[in-house]
């Protein structure tokens, strides 16, 4: 059993139903039987260009046909792809492929300035291949490269199971290097299924995928579960609130997933107040809680109302607060999904009371299978059998959960991760600076964003216009703090270790 | 992951939410955390009698509240459930639970006579009985259980998807019945293929009437509802009237029968004023429901119905769209989402689109193998794909069709019955020198039994006298319908009984 069954049966169950479209390419619109015969092509491609089994293809891409046709392709020959932020900048993106070693690398034309940056740094991969863009680059377009290959379904020589991993996902790591989570076929499968127990899914789900595919949301909970059920994909490259809106009425989009800052700028958009959403059967919002006015206003005015969840990367969804609670529960993620086991514990991984406060611990077939090329880290993170997330929770008496912090600091700004560690070590490389800690500071709309409290070097001087400039490039826009406060010192305790909680004190 | 978290997951995510009730017993209606806890008793209780991983328990029980709180406390230790037949004669049951080893075996009053019996021949360790007056010496189902305490079982190794959950008996080719394993994993994607292909979600409130100990009602009726956090109706015996009055009164909404009940239901004094607008579709199984059937209830109570195709070995492997039973009346429809289905001629080479084959099949849902039967095991897989022994062809939109079996067997009002164990019984009559049992078609039952048998030289036997010889041998349902008797058989060139001849004989 693996994923790549999914569209070879979908195929043979509904040949001439909806499989996708994207909206930005009009001729990018295939049935279920089209869009097979496209990942068999993509397949025997992968195959031509010596991938086998267990090697990594690298993708830097933009929501298209082409993501799914790869990631598909990929399930089928049981070849594992790492897709990537292209938000991030050269020296993120070239740790990343120097960690995975990929043998080829897909990416939209967009980005191919930053690809010819990884170039000079990575000479070892064998394949560039180019999405869309004008005939520029000497690498050849996945347009041509795939479409002399045959649409039969590939045979692998060896079966590809549940076990082995379709993806490497990359997230900020607490130390500051990006760990690349592997999650396998039966972890999609199984997120898949609770997505079916919690929200009976269904082949009439037609979901707007407008978040970036390479990130988890918008993979597990916009696209493959609806892919599972037998429903359709409208893609979308960019977020734009207007076009959203024009297209949940225009292409009858029933089903969406995002971060709460969108659906607030949907509401605040021109077309909000005529805009048809009758048809709609509940939205998903992730990454941050969605505000209780928020839920209200689309409650109210367009009679959509909002699932909400809690989900690592590393684990897919943990945790679904069903429609009917989203007001009662409000600031709740809700209960575990049905095949996880969930536990709240103390530092000596003993059960907590409940209501007390404790780091959320799991076990499921929906947790990934380890960190790539990083067995401490690993072994670190899976303690004892259980994935400790990190995330500090408590639960009430009628068992819904509450994320109350992190064990380690974490920033989330518009649904990305940022570690507070890499961030100062990006501030700190600069010779004017001495030390450096960055915290959290609330945002109306990405929920939170960077704040760096600075030391100069004694007789240096820098401004905060200067440091801006000079963290391009180091790290990616979303990372660079939003505010700097040059001071003398930081508050510290007797060890000598900087105090956070004072530092947000003084916001 | 296992079968036993599902009722513990349902007790914490929905706990006041309607688990089931019994339509004949009015005390017994449960909320989810209610039966979790009663599952929780019965799983410390099954332990207290040495009921540990990989241990079996017979059960010989109607439908019941206590039927499914066995077999969740069965999940959660990881020992193994034997639902019996409680249709079969007292010398099938025997080989069962011999061939079973149960550490106990548990039943319903009603058939406390067949157990007296089985426990002259057997020798299990522990008897429970379930409902009934103070009669027997066998202890109380649920004065046993309700000593033990509410709280989750602490299980020494934890169980996992691939644990043995039930051991199923089907009719075997050879005479000998042969138990299906069937593992959490299995039970899991049976229920996970219900969701897919028919939407099955917690609005649903399915009444079981089809007894519990066949797959039909227990992977299509009973767990896939339970899995998606919906809600069961108990009956312990079908009658037409009384499912449709249920059916209003309970607003049941879904349900699983074979096409006879159905029929039934559409003759009842009560079918006219019924109202089924709250009904979401039907389930039929066992045989092919007759168009003007489908007509009639969906012109006259606008309900369809989904059907399918399964193997006790496998659950449900094809399924039939609403929209299309009638224009694709006669199909099974196409394989379920994890399945993969070929359809092979005797070298293993799949034919082509349109041609007759046997269906084989991969996929999670598929058994792990016979108890104790290695041999039968091994020729039931052939490179890792399990062979039905049904035969089949595909039409050219990719529907499926069954054809028939490669070898013969009789399917009367959902049961399975292979002719070699009906003659073999009669054969072990006396005065018989050789009997062939074919199937004969029957308004009601789909099929029935017909046997031709040539009494040894000089016998005086009559239908009556043989048919008497029969009784307590084998299951009422297997007794033939009609006796012929013959003075010698048509016979291939080696000798060989030609059953195609008998069946014209027949007039077929």
């Amino acid at each position: 059993m693996n994923i790549g069954e999914w569209v070879f049966k979908r195929a043979m169950t509904y040949p001439d139903g909806p499989f996708l479209k994207e909206e930005e390419r009009e001729d990018r619109q295939f049935t279920n039987f089209e869009f097979n015969k496209r990942v068999n092509r993509m397949a025997h491609a992968l195959y031509g260009m010596g991938l086998k089994r267990g090697d990594r293809v690298g993708a830097l891409l933009l929501n298209s046909s082409e993501f799914l046709e790869i990631f598909f392709a990929c399930a089928k020959t049981g070849i594992i792809m790492v897709p990537m932020n292209f938000r991030l900048t050269v020296p993120e993106l070239a740790y990343i492929l120097g960690d995975c070693t990929p043998k080829a690398v897909f990416y939209s034309s967009e980005f191919a300035d930053n690809v010819m940056g990884l170039k000079a740094k990575r000479g070892e991969i064998k394949h560039f291949i180019k999405h869309g863009g004008e005939e520029l680059l000497e690498d050849p377009n996945v347009k041509d490269f795939v479409s002399k290959f045959t649409d039969e379904e590939p045979i692998p020589e060896t079966e590809v199971t549940e076990d082995d991993p379709i993806t490497i996902m990359y997230t900020s790591g607490t130390t500051g290097d990006p760990k690349g989570a592997v999650l396998t076929h039966k972890n999609i499968i199984f997120d898949a299924i609770h997505n079916l127990i919690n929200y009976s899914l269904n082949k009439s789900f037609r979901s707007l995928v407008s978040a970036p595919m390479f990130h988890i949301g918008a993979l597990a909970a916009s696209t493959t579960p609806v892919i599972y059920a037998g429903g359709s994909l409208v893609l979308k490259r960019f977020f734009n609130a207007s076009e959203m809106l024009r297209l949940i009425t225009k292409e009858k989009v029933n089903y969406m997933f995002t971060v709460p800052v969108m659906y607030h700028m949907m509401t605040e958009a021109e077309e909000w107040g005529r805009t048809d959403f009758s048809h709609v059967y509940y939205f998903f919002a992730g990454a941050a809680p969605m505000p209780v006015h928020l839920i209200k206003k689309y409650q109210d005015e367009k009679g959509v109302r909002f699932a909400q969840g809690y989900g690592m990367t590393e684990t897919c969804q943990i945790s679904a607060l069903s429609l009917d609670d989203s007001i009662r529960k409000a600031g709740s993620v809700g209960k575990e999904v049905f095949h996880m086991t969930m536990r709240i514990v103390d530092d000596n991984n003993n059960d907590i009371p409940q209501g007390e406060v404790g780091e959320i611990v799991l076990k499921g077939p929906n947790i990934f299978s380890g960190y790539w090329n990083k067995p401490k880290e690993t072994e670190e993170a899976m303690r004892g059998g259980w994935f400790h997330t990190g995330d500090l929770g408590r639960m009430d008496e009628e068992g819904f959960l509450y994320i109350v912090g992190r064990k380690v600091e974490l920033i989330i700004s518009s649904g990305e991760n940022i570690y507070p560690t890499e961030v100062e070590k990006a501030i700190t490389s600069l010779p004017e600076v001495k030390e450096t800690a960055a915290i959290g500071m609330p945002d109306p709309k990405r929920g939170e964003v960077v704040c760096a409290f600075v030391i100069l070097e004694e007789g240096k001087k820098i401004t905060e216009e200067e440091i801006v400039e000079r963290l391009f490039g180091k790290i990616a826009n979303f990372k660079i703090p939003k505010k700097f406060f040059f001071v003398d010192e930081l508050p510290r305790n007797p060890g000598g270790k900087v105090l956070k909680r004072e530092l947000k004190k003084m916001l | 992951m296992n079968v036993g978290e599902w009722v513990t997951k349902r007790a914490v995510i929905d706990p006041d939410s309607d688990f089931l009730k019994e339509a004949e017993r009015e005390d017994r209606a449960y909320t989810n955390r209610e039966f979790n806890e009663r599952v929780n008793r019965t799983a410390h209780a099954l332990m207290s009698l040495n009921v540990s991983r990989g241990e079996r328990v017979c059960v010989i029980m109607l439908n019941s509240s206590e039927f499914l709180e066995i077999f969740f406390a069965l999940a959660k230790i990881g020992a193994i459930m034997v639902p019996m037949n409680l249709r079969l004669a007292v010398p099938e049951l025997s080989y069962i639970v011999n061939d079973a080893k149960p550490k106990a075996l548990i039943y319903t009053s009603d058939f406390a006579d067949k157990v007296t019996e089985i426990k002259e021949k057997v020798v299990v360790p522990n008897y429970i009985r379930h409902a009934g007056g103070e009669l027997k010496g066998d202890p109380l189902f649920s004065d046993f259980a309700s000593t033990f305490p509410a709280d989750e079982p602490n299980v020494e190794t934890e169980v996992e998807e691939t644990d043995v959950l039930v051991i199923m008996y089907t009719s075997g080719t050879t005479g000998d019945p042969k138990g299906a394993m069937i593992s959490h994993r299995n039970i899991t994607f049976i229920a996970v293929h219900n969701l897919l292909g028919y939407g099955v979600n917690r609005s649903f409130r399915s009444l079981v009437t089809a007894p519990l100990f066949h797959i039909g009602a227990l992977g299509a009726a009973a767990l896939p509802v339970i899995y998606a956090g919906g809600s069961l109706v108990l009956k312990r015996f079908f009658n037409a009237s009384e499912i449709i009055k249920l059916i209003s009164n309970e607003k049941i909404n879904y349900m699983f029968a074979v096409p006879v009940m159905y029929q039934m239901m559409a003759e009842a004094a009560e079918w006219g004023s019924a109202d089924f607008s709250h009904v979401k579709y039907f389930i039929a199984g066992g045989a092919p429901m007759p168009i003007p059937l489908i007509r009639t209830y969906q012109t006259e109570k606008g309900v369809g119905f989904a059907q399918g195709y399964g193997l006790t070995e496998t659950g449900r492997l094809s399924s039939l769209p609403i929209e299309e039973t009638i224009r694709k009346a006669g199909s099974v429809g196409k394989e379920e989402f994890h399945v993969i289905m070929r359809i092979v001629d005797n070298k293993g080479n799949d034919v082509a689109e349109g041609e007759v084959g046997e269906i084989i099949i991969r996929g999670p849902n598929v058994f792990t193998g016979y108890w104790n039967k290695e041999e039968e095991t091994k020729k039931a897989f052939k490179n890792g794909w399990f062979l039905t022994g049904d035969m089949a062809r595909r039409d050219d939109e990719g529907f499926i069709y069954i054809v028939g079996r490669k070898v013969e067997m009789i399917i009367s009002s959902g049961e399975n019955i292979y002719p070699a164990e009906v003659e073999r019984a009669i054969q072990s009559i006396d005065q018989v020198k050789e009997a062939a049992v074919v199937g004969m078609p029957d308004q009601s039952r789909g099929e029935v039994g017909c046997a031709f048998v040539l009494p040894k030289k000089g016998a005086d036997l009559t239908e009556e006298a043989l048919l008497d010889g029969l009784t307590d041998k084998i299951a009422k349902f297997k007794m033939p319908k009609k006796v012929v008797f013959v003075d010698d058989f048509p016979r291939n060139t080696s000798g060989k009984i030609l059953k195609k001849e008998l069946k014209k004989m027949l007039g077929q």
